[in-house]
């Protein structure tokens, strides 16, 4: 099973480890310290790379790294006393044998920081917890790398002039701090998901989608709730079809993969998972409608329209655009030209004129009547795409079709 | 066999801007290709070097602190090599991982009179 297989290698990666050692750093040093803890990360990766050889690398690297990280920090602290006159935290000199995992902790912890809008939320705990990158964290939310470290940069500065807060563990999770982590989990899951890594001519960032569905499991752990339970759902079910996903280099779309290649654990685990809750949610509804096109023999009419009763009740609750234009195309699929088309009006302007999908479902709706615009249509999109397996998508799709 | 030191100036900016992934990679580069020079029998040594940096000048000692900190480029570690001339060390040093992010290397024949 993939979940097991890079397990062993997951626990000891550097960008776990970043999440591991941020999160026990800033229970040790608070939040008065943000930047510094970052700069200390960086600097301890940096005497691994100095020091580490064949024959001589530490045993119990997770330890090895906290235990010079420490060290770091507390010369760095002693260095800020002498310059800046500040007294370094007593406290600080506490002794703390082994790394714990307090990356759940952090997560929740940063969430509390009313200080910081909701993107810097997600930005710090991607950039901290995550161990991603600034640049990595661009590629995949089209968010500019100058965007990212001016949000950053101010937010760490605004958690810098707040009192120390106390980092207390095994804290009573609230039903809104369920909800904020679980955003945050999905925002990091679909960041793995959808990334494109250019030098792998990789899609999926599988150990990005793999942590959040271990901190996802350890939440659930905590504190039981629906929301966190069909989030998981929607994980497993998501990844069992991973391996599906790209054959011999080229991206299968979800419902021309080849069925047989997904991943019965995952599925199964994310039926399992799968709960109709008390109040619907949306990660209920992309878990649903996830598992009814995994599950259906035929993708007919039919199939359509009771997809489009979800996707109806999605939109209830949600006004992200998307959603619109996934319910355009389910309705365009069912048969139901005239709703479809007057949800797509409704959609323009409001969507970019050059969106990705939404051109891909304008042209896919002319694609009987007006095949020439299609074609059309698909080349132009074709001509501004930088990511060489979805152009390689679209070209074979402009021949097959 | 001739010896050959191979000096690794790493481009600190460079290296301050990896990500936790990269600079597990970098490191796991280094350990596959010392590994490589071993088994294959052209590394003698190789260590990283601390940042920091003492220099004593002329005939008075006089000590300065010449750290790199500040400096954008420092001599990171070095890797002690032989090889039968020239030409094979320049070959063996192209693979160095040093390269990968941006650093240089230099290599300095050891001087032989025989």
């Amino acid at each position: 099973m993939i979940e097991e297989g890079i397990r062993a290698e997951l626990s000891s990666s550097f960008r776990v480890l970043h999440g591991k050692l941020y999160g026990a750093l800033l229970k040790q040093f608070g939040v008065t310290y943000v930047d510094e803890i970052e700069d200390v990360i960086q600097n301890t990766f940096l005497k691994a790379l100095r020091t580490w050889k064949p024959g001589k690398t530490p045993e119990n690297k997770e330890g090895w790294l906290f235990i010079v990280a420490k060290n770091e920090m507390l010369n760095y602290l002693k260095a800020l006393e002498n310059k800046r006159k500040l007294a370094a935290p007593k406290e600080a000199v506490e002794e703390e044998a082994e790394l714990r995992d307090m990356r759940l902790e952090t997560i929740l912890f940063l969430c509390e920081q009313d200080e910081l809008s909701e993107k810097a939320k997600i930005l710090m705990v991607l950039k901290n917890v995550f161990g991603l990158h600034t640049k990595e964290i661009s590629g995949a939310t089209l968010m500019t790398e100058e965007a990212i470290h001016k949000l950053v940069n101010r937010s760490k500065k605004k958690l810098m002039e707040v009192q120390n807060r106390p980092f207390e563990e095994e804290k009573t999770i609230t039903g809104s701090a369920t909800r904020v982590v679980g955003e945050i989990l999905y925002a990091v899951f679909s960041i793995g998901f959808d990334s494109f890594d250019k030098k792998t001519n990789q899609f999926i960032n599988e150990d990005l989608c793999l942590e959040a569905l271990s901190l996802a499991k350890l939440l659930v752990q905590r504190r039981d709730s629906d929301i966190t339970s069909n989030l998981i759902a929607l994980f497993c079910l998501h990844l069992s079809r991973m391996p599906a996903k790209i054959e011999d280099g080229v991206l299968i779309p979800f419902l021309k993969q080849n069925r047989g290649k997904w991943d019965q654990q995952l599925l199964n685990l994310g039926l399992h998972y799968l709960r109709k809750p008390a109040e619907l949610n949306a990660f209920y509804l992309e878990a649903l409608i996830t598992s009814l096109h995994m599950a259906a023999s035929k993708l007919d009419v039919a199939h359509w329209q009771q997809i489009v009763k979800l996707y109806k009740l999605w939109v209830l609750i949600s006004d992200s655009p998307l959603i619109k234009l996934n319910l355009a195309y389910s309705l365009y699929l069912a048969g139901e030209w005239q709703e479809s088309n007057d949800m797509m009006q409704s959609l323009e302007g409001i969507l970019p004129k050059d969106h990705f999908y939404f051109t891909l479902v304008k042209a896919e709706m002319i694609k009987e009547e007006r095949h020439e615009d299609y074609q059309k249509i698909l080349k132009q999109v074709i001509d501004g795409i930088d990511h060489d397996l979805r152009r390689d998508f679209l070209i074979s799709k402009l021949r097959d079709d | 066999m001739k010896k050959f030191l191979l000096l690794l100036h790493d481009n600190t900016e460079d290296l301050s801007q990896l990500s936790p992934k990269e600079m597990e990679s970098l490191i796991q580069a280094h350990m596959e290709w010392a590994e490589k020079l071993a088994t294959s029998g052209h590394l003698i040594a190789g260590e990283g070097l601390d940042e920091k940096s003492i220099r004593i000048t002329g005939k008075d000692s006089i000590i300065k602190d010449g750290n790199f900190i500040e400096t954008k480029e420092m001599i990171g570690g070095f890797y002690y090599l032989q090889a039968n001339d020239l030409e094979e060390a320049i070959e063996l040093s192209k693979g160095c991982p040093c390269h990968l992010w941006g650093g240089t290397t230099e290599i300095r024949p050891i001087m032989q009179y025989d």
